[in-house]
């Protein structure tokens, strides 16, 4: 019990004492721009926005596209969508874990394996196709 | 089982020379307004203004604004929880920034860090709440003002924290010409921090100027040069640590001076004081002052720890008011005028003092006994050449020669060690020693090992050879000021003001 006790005073403390930690344990892997039509919900992967003439172009990871300036309303970052980047299967190489401490977790035949064995918490998962940090819940 | 991958994404919004930086936890809804602005965290944009917006994993640290300086150009990056709150102008390499007085208490500190180098570049900052400046590796030559002619001007009368971030060497040069005060000028007052080295050349006045109270901690501050004063500051400057090094300045070393019409009276923990006092309780102090007074201070001059060596032309060190010595090493040595020079009453309690003052009237320590004032001394080990202020109150015993050796190591016998000092090229006439114990005196002797203070001016503990017996006599304090000869047996006065 004194375990637990000490463990969610720890997370609001960072929480609250550091913008960086904030910053960090939060993901929003989506900005959606709502205009007079309706909303898009674009992955934030590489993405970049340019003011051209009337409308605002963005371009990210999967295309460009374009909206008209005078009928956009406002843009906010989510942390869902309805096109969930399907993590487990998008890298097939050997993953290797490590926890927050930087400890070596497991080494696992590809992400899904990797993904499928861990309990809930925050990991980072290592292979030749690059790093992320995944959260478990 | 939910699984996403984690970062910290941060939307970037460049204007020209500024970019605006929004962590996405905390931007909230950013809303286009009419297709010409877009507003976020009450910071409004013109679109027209926005060359691209980004989203980068970078992080974004709260209430901070980064400066980079690369040559003719700096780029500025603003947290956005801060954004609405200033006002950034970038021309060339010349950044200022106006903090809005809407900046409360909810948002708190905002911290400038500054980096990079430009031949021709300056930073202003104004605002009216508490500020941390962070010298980060800076290299900064104001040649062509635009703001001021000051490399770092900061017109902010609250705390300013400047922090000389531990590991860097920084560099600033004002202009030549201007009205700045000082080539690093705070408003308010300045509290150094950090264990960075800071290089400060004041063209045009002094090197470094606050106006109110200046504390030095850990940092390494070198004025290289200044017509003025190597530091100026109001209200109280109080030396705790690091080091502190001034040359080739055309005014005092050290100056310190009230702020308003007279002394608050407040001095308890420094709250509410404005008395021009000097505090120095650790540290290294080595001032060179070839055209004035090495450490000045309108009020009191409290010593009680630290390394410090004034040579100066006229009195090394200097206190309006009463001057009390209770530790430290000090080393001070007025070539024109005094050594130690109180214009109150002046105390030595303790520590290690080498004052050395010019040729009668001038003395090594003298007190404002025109004002009834005094000299009192009761402890410490004292080295004066150029004798005592006539009257002085000597509770332990001091001993004299009249004559003595010029450029020559003495060594001075205590009951636990030998203290080595190298006498100067000229001084006035008499030599006083004393410390706790009766000290013996040897001159012409070879130091060749010993624990090395004061800029090799004295070594503790010293290991000597040679030298001849010089015969001490009780020095009273009757003996004081009188004019006299000697002090010059080695031949003629060298050139120059030393």
């Amino acid at each position: 019990m004194k375990k637990i006790i000490f463990m969610i005073f720890a997370f609001v403390f960072m929480v609250s004492h550091s913008g960086r930690i904030q910053a960090k344990t939060n993901e929003y892997p989506y900005l959606t721009f709502v205009t007079n039509e309706g909303a898009t919900t674009l992955t934030v992967a590489s993405l970049s926005i340019q003011v051209d003439g009337e409308n605002l172009v963005v371009t990210n990871a999967e295309g460009v596209h374009t909206f008209v300036l005078e009928h956009l309303q406002k843009m906010y970052f989510s942390s869902s969508s309805s096109s969930v980047e399907d993590l487990n299967s998008t890298v097939k190489e050997k993953t290797e874990v490590y926890n927050l401490k930087g400890e070596l977790v497991g080494t696992y035949a590809n992400r899904a394996e990797a993904v499928n064995a861990l309990e809930t918490g925050i990991y980072v998962l290592k292979s030749k196709s690059g790093t992320i940090k995944i959260a478990i819940r | 089982m939910m699984v996403s991958a984690i970062s910290a994404q941060t939307l970037n919004v460049h204007t020209d020379y500024v970019t605006y930086q929004y962590a996405a936890a905390e931007v909230g809804d950013v809303d286009y307004l009419s297709g010409t602005s877009l507003i976020a965290l009450g910071k409004s944009f013109a679109l027209k203004d926005v060359k691209s917006m980004q989203v980068t994993d970078e992080e974004v640290t709260p209430n901070q604004v980064s400066v980079a300086y690369s040559e003719s150009s700096a780029h500025v990056k603003v947290a956005g929880n801060i954004a609405k709150y200033v006002t950034v102008e970038v021309s060339g390499a010349h950044v200022s920034i106006v903090q809005s007085d809407e900046v409360n208490d909810e948002v708190g500190e905002i911290s400038y860090v500054l980096s990079g180098t430009s031949a021709d570049g300056e930073f202003y900052m104004s605002g009216s709440y508490k500020a941390t400046v962070e010298f980060n590796g800076l290299t900064l030559t104001n040649a062509t003002p635009v703001y001021s002619g000051a490399a770092v001007c900061v017109m902010d009368g609250k705390r300013v924290n400047i922090k000389v971030v531990t590991g860097t060497t920084n560099t600033l040069t004002d202009a030549v010409s201007g009205n700045q005060k000082a080539c690093l000028y705070v408003k308010g007052h300045v509290e150094f921090k950090q264990k960075g080295t800071l290089k400060v050349v004041g063209n045009y006045a002094h090197a470094i100027k606050a106006g109110e109270y200046l504390t030095i901690k850990n940092a390494d501050i070198q004025v290289l040069s200044a017509v003025g004063d190597g530091v100026n500051c109001s209200e109280y400057f109080l030396m705790e640590s690091g080091s502190l090094n001034i040359a080739k300045v055309g005014d005092e070393g050290i100056q310190c001076d009230v702020d308003g019409d007279a002394s608050t009276g407040e001095t308890a923990n420094h709250e509410g004081e404005d008395s021009g006092n000097i505090y120095i309780t650790g540290g290294v102090i080595t001032v060179s002052a070839p055209r004035s007074e090495g450490i000045e201070s309108k009020g009191a001059m409290t010593i009680t720890g630290g390394e410090i060596k004034v040579e100066a032309y006229d009195d090394a060190i200097n206190s309006s008011q009463d001057m009390t010595i209770e530790g430290g090493y000090i080393y001070a040595r007025g070539s024109n005028n005094d050594g130690l020079d109180s214009n109150g009453n002046l105390y030595i309690k303790g520590g290690l003092v080498y004052a050395i003052g010019a040729r009668s009237p001038e003395v090594a320590v003298d007190a404002n006994t025109e004002q009834n004032k005094k000299f009192y001394f009761t402890g410490g080990t004292l080295v004066a050449i150029g004798g005592l202020e006539n009257g002085s109150q000597l509770s332990q015993s001091c001993y004299s020669t009249s004559s003595w050796n010029t450029n020559t190591w003495y060594a001075m016998t205590l009951d636990d060690q030998t203290i080595a000092f190298k006498t100067p090229a000229s001084a006035g006439s008499t030599l006083v020693v004393s410390s706790s114990s009766t000290p013996a005196l040897k001159s012409g002797v070879t130091v060749s090992g010993g624990t090395e203070i004061l800029d090799g001016m004295i070594f503790l503990n010293a290991t000597t050879t040679g030298g001849s017996s010089v015969t001490l006599s009780s020095y009273t304090s009757s003996q004081g000021g009188s004019p006299g000869g000697g002090g010059f047996p080695g031949g003629g006065r060298p050139g120059g003001w030393w």
